[in-house]
């Protein structure tokens, strides 16, 4: 090898990314050459010196702690979605010994057990926020507006379904999933906000209370609040209908766009 | 069976400590907005997470995780279709863009590399900044992260040889603003040819 075809070779040999034989050729010239020794040398500090200075940008605080409990409440999920399998298949052979009535009766009394209070419930709500998240494209049906989604429910759940209409330009509605929760039929419509996924789950108001949530006022409707695994759940009632908005626990303007979506 | 799996989940948070910063970086770096960046990298971890069973532990955990920030990347543009013509591919294809001829590495008439280094080190993360987004990203992952070119080549979906040249090319712009800002300061003289 001559100088200048060391010297074009001095960067990828600073970083390893030659094959051996040309690491030898390479090493054999500058070990009898003081001018591309040099080269070599300036490269080479400037590559550590990168390495010393150079990081990289810093993630806005808190979102190393939001994405460990997003997967702590992925983990919770899976587990859960194991006992509950577990509980099955128990109760399952119990039925050959004690009869089907009476497991029915047993399961569908543990069922309602799992999901009783309140902090269950938001959690519920989290969980699903959370499963969905991770989907590109979660909704079963598509639509951009509450009223579009609302003819969409005539045919798939057996109520008149209502949907706020929220008077935000930056609340993007994308499309909608019908499915259960808590063993009631739901409506689950998905909002994109300045990049960041927003979930809308829309229930027949049937029992479910606000105790053990932060009651917020100003809002001509029963309203309340909760924090779940770095996320927000806001409920409200109206219309005979129980809306639960839930999102990232950063977005904390959100409140207000509810709270305005009902200032008439 | 119930500690391993903690244990496991113990380490895969230890790795989101410490890779956040990165993923962060690279996914403000092609969105160009935090908001999004944030959401990607909540993204890229949660399904990191999900397929951490299949992570080989003897291989590179960035450029894994980095290559789940890809995927995710390009699957979230191609669902907003909507954004088809602002989604330019530029940093994720595979087409081969021109490679610029690189200056080879100069010598610099220093008093004292050494000193020079240790004085103005910190001027070369502002300096960086001043050279052109890709090429940054290209001597960021090379020199910072330890990634090999062919690692960054996968990362960024670029062939071997445009990889190359950035990096090449990224830290031969640097090299020049830290001999012009060594000049400016009276710390090295023009070089007589």
């Amino acid at each position: 090898m001559n100088c200048p075809e060391v010297i074009s070779l001095i960067r990828d040999y600073v970083d390893h990314e030659l094959a051996p034989q040309e690491m030898s050729q390479m090493k054999a010239h500058l070990d009898k050459c003081s001018s591309c020794t040099e080269r070599l040398e300036e490269e080479r500090y400037l590559k550590l010196s990168i390495r010393k200075w150079v990081k990289s940008d810093p993630a806005p605080a808190g979102l190393t702690n939001v994405i460990a409990r997003q997967i702590r409440t992925q983990k919770k999920i899976q587990t859960s979605w194991l006992k509950r399998r577990t509980l099955i298949f128990v109760s399952l052979a119990g039925a050959f010994l004690l009869g089907g009535l009476s497991v029915w009766g047993w399961l569908s009394f543990s069922k309602d057990q799992a999901v009783s209070t309140p902090s269950e419930w938001t959690r519920e709500l989290v969980n699903d926020h959370v499963r969905y998240l991770s989907v590109v494209n979660p909704a079963q049906h598509l639509a951009s507006s509450a009223k579009e989604v609302e003819k969409i429910s005539l045919s798939k759940v057996d109520f008149s379904l209502r949907l706020p209409e929220f008077t935000s330009e930056e609340m993007k509605l994308s499309g909608v999933r019908f499915c259960r929760l808590l063993d009631r039929r739901i409506a689950l419509l998905f909002y994109e906000r300045n990049g960041k996924r927003l979930s809308l789950f829309a229930m027949k108001d049937e029992g479910i209370d606000f105790s053990g949530m932060n009651l917020v006022d100003r809002l001509p409707c029963s309203c309340a609040t909760k924090a779940c695994s770095g996320y927000r759940v806001v409920a409200w009632r109206k219309n005979g209908f129980l809306y639960s908005l839930v999102f990232s626990e950063q977005q904390n303007d959100l409140l207000d766009l509810v709270r305005n979506t009902y200032q008439y | 069976m119930k500690d391993n799996c903690e244990h496991t989940l113990l380490l895969f948070e230890d790795l989101i400590n410490r890779h956040t910063d990165l993923v962060f970086h690279v996914a403000r770096s092609w969105t160009g907005d935090v908001g999004q960046a944030e959401e990607l990298t909540q993204l890229t971890f949660i399904k990191a997470w999900k397929a951490f069973h299949q992570f080989q532990t003897n291989t590179n955990f960035k450029a894994w995780v980095l290559k789940i920030l890809r995927n995710t990347f390009i699957d979230r543009k191609r669902a907003q279709k909507k954004d088809r013509e602002i989604f330019s591919l530029e940093n994720l294809s595979r087409e081969q863009e021109p490679e610029a001829e690189v200056p080879p590495p100069q010598s610099i008439d220093f008093e004292n590399r050494e000193i020079f280094y240790d004085l103005f080190g910190d001027e070369i993360a502002r300096l960086l900044k001043k050279i052109p987004e890709d090429f940054q990203l290209a001597v960021l992952l090379c020199d910072v992260e330890g990634l090999t070119y062919p690692e960054i080549a996968d990362v960024l979906h670029l062939p071997v040889g445009t990889v190359r040249s950035r990096i090449h090319r990224g830290r031969a712009m640097l090299s020049e603003l830290l001999q012009d800002h060594a000049k400016n300061i009276g710390y090295i003289r023009e070089k007589k040819t």
